[in-house]
């Protein structure tokens, strides 16, 4: 009995189902251009926007790229001051060295003018 | 045919929709081809009306299309994801058509829509057993249109419902029991007995 009423209201459903799957429209070639056309797009987009992304955000330089570049940059520079190091020996005589005392202004300890005694 | 959203096509579907995501036009054929009906189908059945049924197909089918890149394989089958936003998009229309109320005072918009229901029944046997869908609680009658009408497995229905397995169980059989009350009570109106 309980059976018989199971099967009939499945019988019902079924009858139902198939009622309401007659009576929905089936997607037209219209509808269906419109999906395919906006797939097209999206697909079409992505490219573009890879690139876009490229130009819009370079990489930022890594660790590597950031201790490469100062060790270059010093190198650089050192160079640059030996280079001016040179020229500037170049420049002067022998024996004519700016800055540096004659041997009589030398101070030295030995002739007690380094640390007088009366200070100690 | 085109198969059904019961999860068999789940793999071929995930499959298609990364083929598509790689730039394959034909991919988006065939997914079409599987899932537009559907779509356009549950559409109807909330709406009751062609040409919204017919732009929520194809908004869905769009918001689809832009998911494939993220989409993540194994996290959910592609027709169940595509029966929610069509269920959103169609609760967002039917609000819409009631802007004299406030939407806090609105109540919730049901799926399917009793009436529609009603409408595409042809004999006087189904038009009873759609009067007593309409009876149904909303999660009862979510779950028993989705199992009876679209073919849905258990599963399927739990993750549409977002709900386990064992209470789609339950909200299946107390839909079952509640109809088959019905019927016996109104035993000519469903050519019963």
């Amino acid at each position: 009995m309980v059976e018989d009423a199971e099967k009939h209201m499945d019988t019902l459903l079924q009858q139902l189902a198939d009622d309401a799957v007659a009576g929905t429209p089936r997607p037209g070639p219209d509808l269906m251009a419109r999906v395919l056309a906006d797939a097209s797009d999206v697909i079409a987009a992505q490219p573009r926007a890879a690139a876009a992304n490229q130009t819009v955000a370079p990489t930022k330089p890594g660790i590597m790229d950031f201790f490469l570049g100062w060790a270059g940059g010093a190198v650089a520079a050192m160079a640059v001051a030996l280079v001016i190091g040179i020229g500037v020996g170049m420049e002067i005589e022998p024996g004519n060295v700016p800055f540096m005392d004659t041997e009589e202004d030398t101070l030295t300890i030995a002739d007690g003018g380094f640390m007088p005694e009366d200070i100690l | 045919m085109a198969p059904g959203p019961d999860g068999s096509d789940a793999i071929s579907d995930a499959v298609l929709l990364e083929r598509f995501a790689a730039g394959d036009q034909s991919a988006a054929r065939d997914l079409a081809d599987q899932l537009l009906p559907g779509a356009l189908r549950q559409a109807y059945r909330m709406l009751g009306d062609q040409a919204e049924a017919e732009d929520v197909a194809q908004d869905a089918m769009l918001r689809l299309w832009k998911q494939a890149s993220d989409w993540r394989a194994g996290e959910a089958r592609v027709s169940t994801w595509l029966y929610r936003v069509v269920h959103n998009l169609c609760i967002d229309r039917i609000r819409k058509r009631r802007p004299q109320v406030r939407v806090e005072d609105a109540p919730e918009p049901v799926d399917p829509d009793p009436s529609v229901l009603d409408r595409m029944a042809q004999s006087e046997q189904s038009k009873a057993v759609a009067a007593a869908i309409a009876e149904l609680p909303e999660r009862q009658r979510q779950a028993l249109v989705l199992r009876h009408f679209e073919g849905m497995s258990n599963p399927a229905i739990g993750e549409a419902l977002e709900c386990s397995v064992e209470a789609v169980e339950s909200l299946l059989a107390r839909a079952r029991r509640a109809l088959a009350k019905k019927m016996s009570e109104e035993r000519e109106a469903f050519g019963y007995g």
